[in-house]
């Protein structure tokens, strides 16, 4: 049993960790089917964000405030700039966003320079669980995770944004004759995947190495989340890291870390080989 | 008139062949003349983006402070270096592509650097066979025998058994091992169980992780049921900045040794680094007039920045090359590296040289870091290095 403990939270560690970076490559590439190869790097300015909040002498919490606000900005300005322009054509965004992405990189490493930025994170001590030490901030980290994704839910089912969204995904056309305006809607959707991604650059940096590249170790992964849980639908992201998370932490306890990675990697192929649509599609 | 009659056409006819021999002349002479006459060309190879990002700018700078000391003080030999830089992205494929553009099309006389170990398998595939000079300048695995590859960093009799030395007669008998999954850990974890089990210690598992691994949790929680004396971390670059903030926040009580610590690592983080022991050839804290001239170059050219064990063995690099080249008076590869074997450097660590194996002879200090800086535990001195069965 007391085994056991470690072992849960260790696996909600990773689905939560899973949970938020997938979430903003829901929006932008399971909802707006928008390939965005870029996704990695709106993660980094969410770290880097905390990294100029904490050197101008603000804490974590701020930053927690801050991130997503930047992160939207960003992600307004570039889909403006540039996204609006390649909806209609795929292979464009595949080029764009990685064109972007390396850009994003190397300003990010002129701007701060090639090392890992130091950054305070939060609860520092463990919490005692049932007679067993836990680190506090990954208690916080599951806890935030899973509360940001209700919350993502309750926009997507609830308000007004999220029924437009819906509607101008189903049918842009039949949307606009409703009285939606679909440029504005997307601009907003995009820009809140890439608000959701710098969100949990804030919650990663205190658990890994903050640097100009950080982002790419996140890139293919919430791709496979996306298209595991089924792309298209928001609660999809919850069943795919939930999959991908449990099955990585239960596996890497018997066999050695790489394999598992690579086994859970095939074991998703051959669920998308039979589920093409995913776990829970929309 | 007519005796001097040259006209338009026969001088234009007398003037193209001249210039037709001159070039001939050029032409004419062996490669190797031409090549002595200009600058010396040099490539840089390494890291620059990817795990070892953290690693990589130093040990540029550290090569481009060597590079401009020598071009102020009239170069090798009188003659100039030049260098091409180019980034491996601590991958095979970019290591192998680069290595190749540098020999293939910069045809450079030597190429320096490279960090992960992997990446100088990758570039070794590309210059051995050329019969081309690399020289190598990160702390690594050892169990490498070739003529045309030299190495500047510590080897595993020079690092890890003098660490496991210490560590058993202080920590404790028994380790846990976790690295990133690729040969330096995997190989040296193999060195480390010898030297462990040779001083009645043991290792009590090797685990091993991919690149950009974002969770080290389960780990740590059989490290923690384990219950080793000490907690042995051999995770590259970026990947041990993830791992300490992990470790640390686990809060297990083991003493963590790690011999990728040094003072880059323990200046961008020096409360993650706090307490844990590494062993490298070169500290910032050696006291040495060379150490202190190295620094305050290093300062005037880039500010105030940590250097590593990794950059100074950089530094060391392009001297000894250099010595090597104006003792064989040419920058031949096989007589440069005949020379290689009978030159020495008053480095910033003390003086280096190059033993039989090719590997040079260096420092193994063991400290521990102490709010950014490193505290001398003990200092092994110079130590030979040895490659079982290897004499070039």
């Amino acid at each position: 049993m007391e085994a056991l403990i470690p072992f849960s939270l260790n696996a909600l560690t990773l689905i939560s960790i899973l949970l938020m970076v997938s979430m903003g490559m829901a929006i932008i590439f399971g909802l707006m089917n928008v390939i965005n190869l870029a996704h990695g790097e709106f993660i980094t300015i969410g770290a880097f964000t905390l990294v100029v909040v904490q050197g101008l002498g603000g804490n974590f919490w701020l930053a927690l405030i801050a991130a997503p606000i930047v992160g939207y900005i960003i992600g307004l300005a570039l889909e403006k700039a540039l996204i609006a322009r390649i909806y209609e054509n795929p292979l464009h965004a595949i080029l764009v966003t990685w064109g972007l992405s390396l850009i994003l990189q190397q300003v990010i490493q002129l701007i701060f320079g090639a090392s890992p930025q130091s950054i305070t994170g939060p609860f520092p001590g463990s919490i005692d669980i049932l007679g067993v030490a836990y680190p506090a901030y990954r208690l916080f980290l599951i806890a935030f995770a899973l509360a940001t994704f209700a919350a993502t839910i309750l926009v997507f089912k609830k308000t007004k944004f999220g029924l437009d969204l819906r509607a101008s995904i189903q049918s842009s056309e039949m949307a606009s004759v409703m009285g939606v305006n679909p440029d504005k809607i997307n601009a907003r959707a995009f820009a809140s995947g890439a608000a959701l991604a710098a969100l949990a650059g804030v919650l990663l940096a205190p658990l890994t190495a903050v640097t100009a590249y950080m982002g790419i170790n996140y890139l293919a992964r919430s791709f496979f989340v996306v298209l595991v849980g089924g792309a298209g639908s928001i609660s999809g992201v919850a069943a795919g890291s939930g999959l991908i998370g449990s099955l990585e932490t239960a596996l890497s306890y018997e066999i050695p870390t790489t394999v598992a990675q690579a086994l859970v990697l095939a074991l998703a192929i051959v669920i998308l080989r039979f589920r093409p649509q995913g776990i829970l599609p929309a | 008139m007519s005796k001097s009659n040259v006209t338009r056409r026969q001088t234009l006819a007398t003037l193209g062949k001249g210039a037709a021999l001159a070039g001939v002349a050029t032409l004419g002479m062996p490669a190797i003349v031409r090549a002595q006459s200009g600058p010396i060309k040099l490539g840089f190879l390494s890291g620059l983006t990817g795990l070892e990002t953290i690693l990589g700018e130093t040990q540029l700078n550290c090569f481009k402070l060597a590079v401009s000391q020598i071009n102020a003080a009239s170069g090798i030999a009188g003659r100039q270096i030049e260098f091409i830089v180019e980034d491996d992205q601590t991958t095979t494929k970019g290591a192998i592509d680069k290595a190749r553009k540098l020999i293939n099309q910069d045809q450079v006389d030597a190429t320096i650097g490279l960090i992960a170990s992997l990446t100088h398998v990758a570039a070794r595939s590309v210059t051995t066979p050329a019969k081309k000079l690399l020289m190598y300048t990160t702390y690594y695995e050892g169990d490498v025998c070739e003529r045309y590859f030299f190495s500047t960093g510590q080897i595993p009799n020079q690092q890890i058994d003098p660490s496991v030395e210490w560590l058993t007669a202080n920590e404790g008998k028994s380790t846990y091992i976790i690295g990133s999954d690729y040969v330096w850990p995997r190989k040296s974890a193999d060195a480390i169980k010898a030297a462990m089990e040779a001083k009645g210690g043991k290792v009590l598992d090797a685990e091993f992780f991919p690149f950009g691994t974002s969770d080290f949790g389960p780990a740590l929680d059989r490290v923690k049921s384990a219950n080793p004396d000490f907690v042995w971390c051999m995770c590259a670059g970026n990947d041990l900045i993830t791992f300490l903030k992990q470790f640390n926040s686990f809060g297990l009580g083991k003493q963590l040794f790690s011999q990728g610590l040094d003072d880059v690592f323990s200046q961008a983080e020096p409360e993650l680094t706090n307490g844990a022991i590494s062993d490298q050839s070169y500290f910032m804290g050696i006291e040495s007039e060379e150490n202190a001239k190295f620094k305050a170059a290093y300062r005037d050219m880039f500010g105030p920045k940590p250097i590593n064990a990794i950059g100074e063995a950089t530094y060391n690099a392009v001297y000894l090359y250099k010595a090597a080249v104006e003792k064989a008076g040419s920058t031949e590869t096989e007589a440069v590296i005949d020379a290689l074997g009978q030159v020495e450097f008053d480095a910033p660590q003390g003086k280096v040289s190059f033993a039989s194996n090719n590997v040079a002879r260096s420092n193994s200090i063991l400290a521990r870091a102490n709010n950014g800086d490193w505290d001398v535990i003990k200092d092994f001195g110079q130590v030979d290095p040895v490659v079982p069965g290897c004499s070039l």
